[in-house]
């Protein structure tokens, strides 16, 4: 696989959230606002990256009974760290993500690529692996959200800047009751099962097969 | 060597690492955490009264009894005559997490004038943040007597239900421990 295909495959292919349904929770959780999806992609490609980094580095000197635990503690230093940073320069991001930022540490996803991916590739192609899951990953979150917060609030808002005002659209008391139904998790949900179906779809090409 | 002195050692270095860097990035970040809360006081401060002098403490005040109470604000007016008083208290809510209060108790009428709450920290979003998404949660202290809550238990606390939301049991409940500390604070100021 080339350093190309290795970068896709994390976007497309092999999406974290839509194809592979890992880190699923966050993605219920924190898909309200554009703002929050994008904080949340952003910290955890920093956490995915720096871990693949390290991971990699020292791969040949980790005891294997000392892996996973060694992982952890490695990904949850940088959680740490990306927690500091954010509430020190993005405190409404870090408010607004609450409990998910901390849980990143147990967030499948990095895990899973520490020990699949960067625990045996070279750190060039571990880093090209934890760009493209992470980019995967944020665009996903950033496509749930933007459809919930248009279809829940009728705005788009990122960083108190007003990207899109859709808002009288929604004014009649019975569509405000609708709409605020995309704001749950149960219209999480159906956003997200929409999604893998569309995905499938495609997949599976024009074919007369069900979903 | 044996495996196990091995693995420890291995482990200590890995403890060591990560413990000096994330001490170079607290040093780095909590300078700015501070400035920023202090903002966000001197800004709720104001709100409260800005017609009169805000001061830090007080002779007559001991917050040293009650582990929840961090902060006492005095807003004092010409004369030096206390007219609010401001706690910040700390209180701990779902997840362990930090919840900072802050409780203005009007100091002529004995009642609670403003509740606030400054920050958050590992409150569930949509369940435990509703004590701060939802807008109206803090104005239900607002006008009550402090006589209300003067030896209140939260353990044992039994108000009309306004005070706790339900969904958001543990972060409501830390809300109305930080009242009970302020009323109890603000109780026993010698006069």
């Amino acid at each position: 696989m080339n350093q190309i295909q290795n970068f896709k495959k994390g976007i497309f292919n092999e999406n974290p959230l839509l194809v592979t349904m890992l880190g699923l929770c966050p993605a219920l959780a924190i898909t309200t606002k554009l703002e929050n999806a994008l904080g949340m992609g952003i910290a955890f490609t920093f956490v995915l990256t720096l871990s693949n980094i390290f991971v990699s580095l020292i791969k040949n000197i980790v005891p294997d009974e000392l892996r996973i635990p060694t992982f952890i503690i490695i990904i949850a230093t940088f959680v740490t760290i990306i927690e500091m940073l954010l509430k020190a320069f993005l405190p409404s991001v870090s408010r607004n993500l609450g409990l998910f930022l901390p849980l990143i540490v147990v967030n499948c996803i990095i895990l899973g690529r520490a020990e699949s991916f960067a625990s045996k590739n070279n750190i060039i192609t571990s880093i090209i692996d934890a760009l493209g899951m992470g980019i995967g990953y944020t665009f996903a979150l950033s496509i749930i959200s933007i459809i919930r917060e248009i279809l829940g609030k009728g705005t788009i808002t990122v960083w108190n800047n007003l990207v899109l005002n859709i808002n009288t659209l929604f004014s009649s008391s019975q569509l405000k009751i609708f709409s605020s139904y995309f704001l749950t998790s149960a219209g999480a949900y159906l956003i997200l099962g929409l999604f893998f179906a569309f995905i499938k779809k495609i997949k599976r090409g024009n074919t007369n097969e069900h979903i | 060597m044996n495996k196990y002195i091995k693995y420890t050692l291995f482990m200590a270095i890995i403890g060591i690492i990560v413990g000096g860097t994330l001490s170079v990035v607290s040093e780095l970040t909590v300078p700015i955490i501070e400035k920023q809360k202090l903002q966000k006081v001197e800004k709720i401060l104001l709100n409260v009264d800005d017609k009169n002098k805000w001061i830090i403490g007080g002779e007559n005040i001991d917050i040293s009894d009650d582990e929840y109470i961090e902060e006492v604000y005095l807003s004092v007016d010409e004369k030096e005559n206390i007219i609010n008083i401001g706690y910040l208290v700390n209180t701990k809510g779902y997840s362990n997490g930090n919840i900072e209060t802050m409780i203005f108790i009007d100091n002529n009428k004995k009642t609670i004038k403003q509740v606030e709450i400054l920050s958050i920290e590992n409150q569930t979003k949509g369940v435990g943040s509703l004590i701060v998404d939802d807008v109206n949660y803090i104005k239900v202290f607002e006008n009550i007597k402090v006589s209300k809550y003067v030896n209140d238990n939260i353990n044992n606390h039994t108000s009309d239900d306004v005070d706790i939301i339900g969904g958001a049991t543990i972060s409501s409940r830390a809300v109305v421990q930080a009242v009970i500390s302020a009323c109890n604070n603000f109780n026993n100021i010698k006069k």
